[in-house]
């Protein structure tokens, strides 16, 4: 068998060499199918892995309450991508965050009530800014470094501190935007702080501080703003209370809640899935987009190798007539099937590797490679392969060697 | 001459093309034994059956009707599997085109039946060398067939299929595509193969070749006309037992391998082994 198995791979492996340039068209039909379906899970790896280790660095003490009926339907979810804010369905509050902020082993919490306003400054105005309630606590549940100036603080109400992309496009500077004032819902804001450039933009509140403009709740709330609570924050006094605080939240929550409850509350691993279903729902489709691009490259094999029969239709004569049995016949044309996905999937996961290390320089993203992304591509290709050269290669073995021997080409 | 001798016997042959009205026989209760060392010239004009009596003996076809007896077993019920296997081990085919692959250089071509006989690539290379090096081929090795000669490719061919040491070999106008001057050489070739006892049976158009021949088979509408035997059974070339042949030649390519003491190895073993791979 292991003979039967080496002639047949140097079989296969001579027929391609003499059909470069079709072998390797057909290669980069799979690779690019492979590729962008590495470059896919590479990416949304890199987002959770990332999110994981924020979380890691902060300390496991965090809990997270999070609106959790995006995650029950596709129509929400639909919801979520047409509209500019995706937590349209919160039904959480202020109140809520107040009272959890109440309850014993809460270190420090902080509501995130994320919505878009106008913000104008002396000579500029931006009008779909993103403006972020919450409150001082902040800074303590999320690790925020300053860049200069305070963060809020319960002296100053309509103190405001900036994010540093947002500085920029608002008051021109990127370092010196302490003490300006700016005018939001007819009220003037004064900037108390600058935040200091966020390393990875994506975290666990799902906002990106550079561009927002952190403002009090429980002000932007009194001056007639209507953002949601998009989530709120805990820090829990301890680790060893993490359980039970989350309990306690949930009953309250329950409680409070009842007849809409619309909340889920995490802690530890749970939180690094943003948006939950959201995110899945997204990468999955994007997913099945990729699949379609393997499954035309698929196709490339098989029809290269129906070709690779036709033409050979003497050779498969002669080859039965001095002695291959059908089954010979068969593998040859099915390991030439294998080796041409496998080299694609080869070359596909170098390609998405490439892309997704490309994608990494101008974004925060990293690529994100584990043994699971290896043995997908692998598996794939395999079943590709198998798949798609079956046909081509029972062709080749059903052929009748008198009527072959008799083709002319 | 013991029954062991006869190394084909069709019985009752028949091969049917078509259905109702459209049939028709190509060959029709066709009886023939053919005896170890016998070769057979068989004649007759076109559409007579003769290239389909070449395929069901050369295990390619299948009749229609009747049994077709190879070395004393029926093939009748033999698998797809086990034909092939025949075709590799016992039967060497000869035809009028060559039937060369042409992407494949002299000594793969040669070296063909013995892929799918089973044997190493060493083992391979070592068996064709010797089989190229007797019909005078061997400095054209790798030599692709496009840059041979008619003459020559055919040579090639007759090598391929002498290389697995078959006990019949089958001709389908050898000579068809030659010249009279390589149509002798080709010819001469066939004649000392046939000297050392292997049986050929050879389809062939041209009257003059008769002379090769121990039995001249003229055929005429599915059916023998007329059967000529031209040298006695008794006479027919027998000398080298194919056994024996094989077991020298496994001999010389081990002792190849293993550099010397090959005379130590007990050769009915290798025999086996070789025959179960």
């Amino acid at each position: 068998m292991a003979l039967l198995v080496r002639t047949h791979y140097a079989l296969a492996k001579e027929s391609i060499r003499r059909n470069r340039t079709r072998s390797f068209l057909t290669c980069l039909g799979i690779g690019i199918g492979v590729a962008s379906i590495i470059l896919i899970l590479s990416l949304m790896g890199s987002i959770n892995n990332m999110i994981t280790l924020q979380v890691k660095a902060m300390g496991a003490d965090l809990v997270v309450v999070r609106p959790a009926k995006h995650t029950d339907a596709v129509e929400s979810v639909v919801d979520g991508l047409t509209s500019a804010n995706q937590y349209l369905t919160s039904n959480l509050t202020l109140e809520d965050a107040r009272a959890i902020a109440g309850l014993s082993n809460v270190e420090a919490s902080a509501p995130i009530a994320a919505g878009v306003a106008t913000l104008s400054a002396e000579d500029r105005t931006i009008s779909s800014a993103s403006v972020i309630g919450t409150s001082m606590d902040l800074n303590r549940v999320q690790n925020l470094q300053l860049l200069n100036g305070t963060f809020l603080s319960q002296k100053v109400q309509n103190a405001a501190v900036v994010g540093k992309t947002l500085s920029l496009e608002l008051f021109g500077t990127a370092d010196e935007a302490v003490g300006k004032t700016f005018t939001l819902m007819d009220q003037k804001f004064i900037v108390v702080g600058m935040l200091e450039e966020m390393e990875d933009p994506i975290n666990f509140s799902n906002v990106d501080f550079d561009s927002s403009m952190l403002v009090d709740a429980e002000y932007l709330a009194k001056i007639g703003g209507t953002f949601q609570v998009q989530q709120i924050n805990v820090k829990a006094a301890n680790t060893g209370v993490l359980a039970s605080l989350s309990d306690e939240m949930k009953d309250f929550l329950k409680a409070e809640k009842v007849g809409d409850e619309n909340f889920e509350v995490l802690y530890g691993d749970a939180i690094s899935h943003p948006a939950g279903g959201l995110f899945t729902i997204v990468s999955g489709m994007l997913t099945v987009v990729a699949s379609v691009s393997l499954i035309v490259g698929g196709i490339g094999v098989m029809n290269i190798l129906l070709v690779s029969v036709a033409e050979r239709t003497r050779e498969i004569g002669i080859r039965k007539a001095v002695g291959a049995s059908s089954f010979n016949i068969l593998l040859q044309f099915m390991f030439e099937a294998l080796i041409l996905s496998l080299a694609g999937g080869m070359l596909g996961f170098i390609l998405g590797y490439a892309f997704a290390f490309l994608v990494s320089v101008f974004t925060p993203f990293a690529p994100y490679i584990d043994w699971g992304i290896v043995i997908v591509t692998l598996s794939t290709s395999v079943a590709i392969g198998v798949v798609f050269g079956m046909y081509p290669a029972v062709k080749a073995a059903r052929k009748n060697p008198i009527e072959s021997l008799r083709y002319y080409r | 001459m013991s029954p062991a001798d006869v190394i084909i016997d069709l019985k009752g042959v028949s091969k049917r093309y078509g259905v109702g009205d459209a049939e028709s026989y190509a060959l029709r209760d066709f009886d023939l034994t053919v005896k170890r060392g016998e070769f057979i010239m068989i004649m007759g004009p076109s559409g007579c059956g003769k290239t389909t009596l070449l395929n069901i003996l050369g295990l390619l076809d299948k009749p229609s009707e009747g049994e077709y007896i190879l070395n004393g077993q029926s093939i009748e019920r033999a698998s797809e599997r086990k034909k092939a296997r025949l075709r590799a081990k016992k039967i060497g085919v000869i035809f009028q085109d060559f039937n060369l692959i042409p992407h494949l250089s002299v000594l793969d071509n040669v070296t063909l039946p013995m892929v799918y006989a089973g044997y190493t690539k060493t083992h391979r290379e070592l068996m064709a060398d010797k089989v190229l090096d007797r019909f005078r081929l061997q400095e054209r090795e790798y030599y692709m067939p496009y840059q041979l000669s008619g003459g020559q490719q055919q040579r090639v061919a007759i090598a391929r299929s002498l290389v697995v040491d078959p006990e019949i070999i089958l001709a389908d106008e050898p000579t068809g595509n030659l010249d009279s001057r390589s149509s002798h050489v080709v010819m001469e070739e066939l004649k000392e193969i046939h000297s050392e006892g292997n049986t050929i049976i050879m389809v062939t158009h041209n009257p003059a070749l008769t002379s090769y021949a121990t039995r001249v088979i003229h055929m005429l509408d599915g059916q023998i006309d007329t059967d000529i035997k031209t040298v006695d059974d008794d006479d027919l070339p027998q000398p080298v037992e194919i056994h024996f042949r094989k077991r020298k030649i496994l001999k010389e390519v081990k002792a190849a391998l293993s550099g010397k003491k090959s005379e130590d190895l007990d050769e009915e073993e290798q025999i086996t082994e070789e025959e179960e791979r």
